[in-house]
């Protein structure tokens, strides 16, 4: 027995070198079967986890294109590279480009205006995330980060390069054109669908012990789910108890921070909300037969969704006798 | 060519979505945290016993706590089988174990919490 365990010790990373043996010895059960059925797990909880980021960084390049167009200094080099082309007409050209980004300035002014919270306090739900689906929350820039792209992209025009020389046009960044003119054209076609916005919850603390969630309510609405269902989702991820009071609010036994309870939205957002086929989240959660099913307002897909379980909760505090 | 968004990453819109469906397996491993009194945590995992045998488990819970530096034992619950608890917060670290020792399928553990 005492050596088993030493054995096992190994089999768990603490020896290295004497892993794979060991493991065969020790954790003999099934071992074909785990092995077959793990190497594809990985990839996509990884590819999920990993998707933030992804999703900043592509972020960030949609505000390069935008930061382009407002600084006029590529002008002229565009200039060129319209003529080199022999495509279009620059005056249309620069026009659009202005009218594209008093648009883009209108449009942010507009979703600002419903919320009086100022830019940087509200997250941004990214419609065209990929297989992941997490960058929902991201962060919008707040102007000074939307100065600094400025400033740094215009000396970067692709075309500029092109003008006066011979060398032979890079696919990349001719592609990189075409989408900064389909977006100026029409900016719908161009990938820079609408963001789905979600206020960020009002969390504070009542005494040491509970926490109210002020605006559940108001994110249930924006969510188009139950008070309920996103209720018995927090307590049963916190794997706390809770209740709501008369104005609505939910006071959850526990310390609590609003990134943490912002989290946890994420993933109600990810797993109850959001779309699977299309990504998006203009849902509705209906029950049939006792099945909980998620239908696409924007594809028409259905899909149905585990209902909540709390699962197992230890005995913490007390005991009663 | 890295600039291109859409070759960023292969997304297969046909591909089976594996969370959903396993849960109809039944096997889900569930590591979840709880919160004590002050700032001290509870890391339970549930659902190990269709992986490891009793004995397993109380082998592996003693390497938990030697790596975790905190104490812990086994519960076992009518309906969930033998729980593992943990002092503190090792969910990540459990997870990681567990999928590293090819103990569970990483796509059958499920983290809870925060």
């Amino acid at each position: 027995m005492e050596n088993e365990i030493i054995d096992d010790f190994a089999s768990l990373g603490i020896i290295k070198k004497k892993k794979k043996s060991s493991k065969k010895v020790d954790f003999d059960f099934d071992a074909a079967d785990e092995e077959g059925a793990s190497p594809d797990a990985p990839t996509t909880d990884a590819a999920a986890e990993e998707d933030p980021f992804d999703g900043l960084k592509k972020k960030s390049k949609k505000k390069k294109v935008i930061a382009f167009d407002d600084e006029d200094t590529p002008a002229e080099a565009t200039e060129g590279g319209d003529d080199d082309l022999g495509g279009l007409e620059v005056k249309k050209k620069k026009r659009s480009s202005k009218k594209s980004l008093e648009t883009f300035e209108q449009a942010l002014m507009e979703s600002d205006a419903p919320k009086k919270s100022s830019r940087s306090s509200k997250f941004n739900f990214d419609f065209d995330d990929e297989a992941g689906g997490d960058d929902m929350f991201n962060q919008a820039g707040d102007s000074d980060d939307f100065q600094m792209d400025a400033d740094v992209d215009t000396s970067g025009d692709p075309m500029a390069v092109y003008q006066g020389n011979d060398t032979p046009y890079a696919y990349g960044d001719l592609l990189q054109r075409a989408f900064r003119l389909i977006r100026e054209a029409n900016p719908e076609h161009g990938g820079d669908r609408k963001r789905y916005t979600m206020i960020p919850p009002q969390v504070n603390r009542d005494g040491a012990k509970k926490t109210i969630f002020a605006n559940l309510i108001e994110i249930c609405r924006r969510m188009r789910r139950t008070n309920e269902h996103v209720t018995n989702f927090l307590l049963a991820e916190l794997g706390t108890s809770g209740s709501v009071d008369g104005a609505g609010r939910l006071i959850i036994r526990g310390r609590f921070s609003p990134k943490q309870i912002e989290s946890v939205l994420r993933h109600y957002i990810m797993e109850y909300v959001t779309c699977k086929i299309c990504k998006s989240r203009d849902t509705q959660l209906s029950k049939d037969n006792r099945l909980q099913f998620i239908q696409c307002d924007a594809c028409n897909s259905r899909r149905s969704v585990a209902t909540i379980k709390t699962g197992f909760s230890a005995q913490v505090g007390r005991r009663r006798r | 060519m890295s600039d291109i968004e859409n070759f960023k990453k292969f997304y297969d819109p046909f591909a089976e979505t594996t969370s959903g469906n396993s849960d109809a397996l039944g096997n889900i491993v569930h590591i979840r945290l709880q919160q004590r009194n002050g700032r001290k945590t509870l890391t339970t995992v549930q659902g190990l016993s269709s992986y490891l045998d009793e004995e397993k488990i109380s082998r592996l819970i003693k390497i938990f706590k030697r790596d975790f530096c905190c104490n812990g034992t086994v519960v076992t619950h009518a309906e969930w089988g033998k729980v593992i608890q943990l002092q503190g917060d090792h969910r990540t670290k459990i997870s990681e174990i567990l999928s590293k020792e090819n103990l569970v399928p990483k796509d059958l553990i499920k983290v809870h919490g925060f």
